[in-house]
């Protein structure tokens, strides 16, 4: 059956659209169809869904995460509005490297997008086995390399 | 809709608004292109989160708040993504960091 998880795909995309959409005439509904068909063929050209299993633990842990993740976002930000108005002496801009050997592709892919996310660190090169983040403070930086971060990623996703 | 309520969406929308106002300005304000980026960070962090917020307090149970849930939690999907691709290009194009101390993940003290 390899047509069935695309087909399934289409049908929980077009649900998504009626429930957001809520006009419902005939024209409204084809292009509906039509784009939610186009989105699947874009998809698996681009590439194939992974094999990954899809454990259902993920949707829970994820979302705990992101309550954590909403708190630092809190912290950073405050942080950086401090350096953003504050003297440019107080920058030290610093590269650290993560080491990432140990995650799946959907924890890099937290981890990196986590790090971006806050403030002060941003992420400008993953490979299979480090991550390397540029940091606005050397502070960050070493915050970023203790790990605390990584460590939640990989309970998350424990492989 | 009572007013404290309507209060406390206000507050959050104006202060999203603060930090993506500070995010303009920090873009401008930074030294070179990463530490711009940095800067420019603020927009797309707290601030789309306290404004979204805001809105879904001022909007409710209903189902725009779910609209709004899924907005954000988009943007916060879409938005590292993109800057990620975009220092990542930097990167490889060979533009470097100025300014920089390198911190390997070995090291001790971390200089």
């Amino acid at each position: 059956m390899r047509l069935m998880r695309p087909l399934l795909a289409v049908i929980a995309l077009f649900a998504v659209w009626l429930l957001w959409g809520g006009l419902y005439k005939t024209p409204v509904l084809q292009l509906g169809i039509v784009s939610c068909v186009l989105v699947v063929w874009l998809t698996y050209r681009m590439a194939l869904p992974d094999q990954q299993e899809h454990r259902l633990a993920l949707l829970y842990r994820v979302p705990l995460y992101w309550l954590w993740l909403l708190w630092e976002m809190v912290v950073t930000n405050v942080q950086v509005l401090r350096l953003v108005l504050g003297p440019r002496s107080a920058l030290s801009p610093t590269i650290v490297e993560v080491d990432a050997s140990a995650s799946s592709k959907f924890a890099l892919t937290l981890l990196g997008n986590s790090i971006t996310l806050t403030p002060g660190t941003l992420t400008i090169n993953i490979d299979d086995t480090r991550l390397t983040a540029h940091c606005l403070t050397r502070a960050a930086a070493k915050d970023l390399r203790d790990g605390a971060m990584a460590r939640r990623v990989a309970a998350v996703d424990p492989d | 809709m009572n007013g404290i309520l309507e209060a406390i969406a206000g507050l959050l929308v104006i202060s999203g608004s603060l930090f993506v106002l500070a995010g303009g300005i920090g873009a401008l304000r930074m030294p070179d292109f990463y530490t711009r980026i940095h800067g420019a960070s603020l927009t797309d962090s707290l601030g789309p989160v306290l404004v979204l917020g805001g809105l879904m307090i001022y909007a409710g149970l209903s189902l725009i708040t779910v609209k709004l849930a899924a907005v954000m939690l988009f943007l916060l999907v879409t938005s590292p993504t993109a800057t990620y691709a975009l220092a990542n290009a930097a990167l490889l194009a060979g533009l470097k960091p100025e300014g920089v101390v390198r911190m390997p993940a070995d090291s001790e003290d971390g200089v």
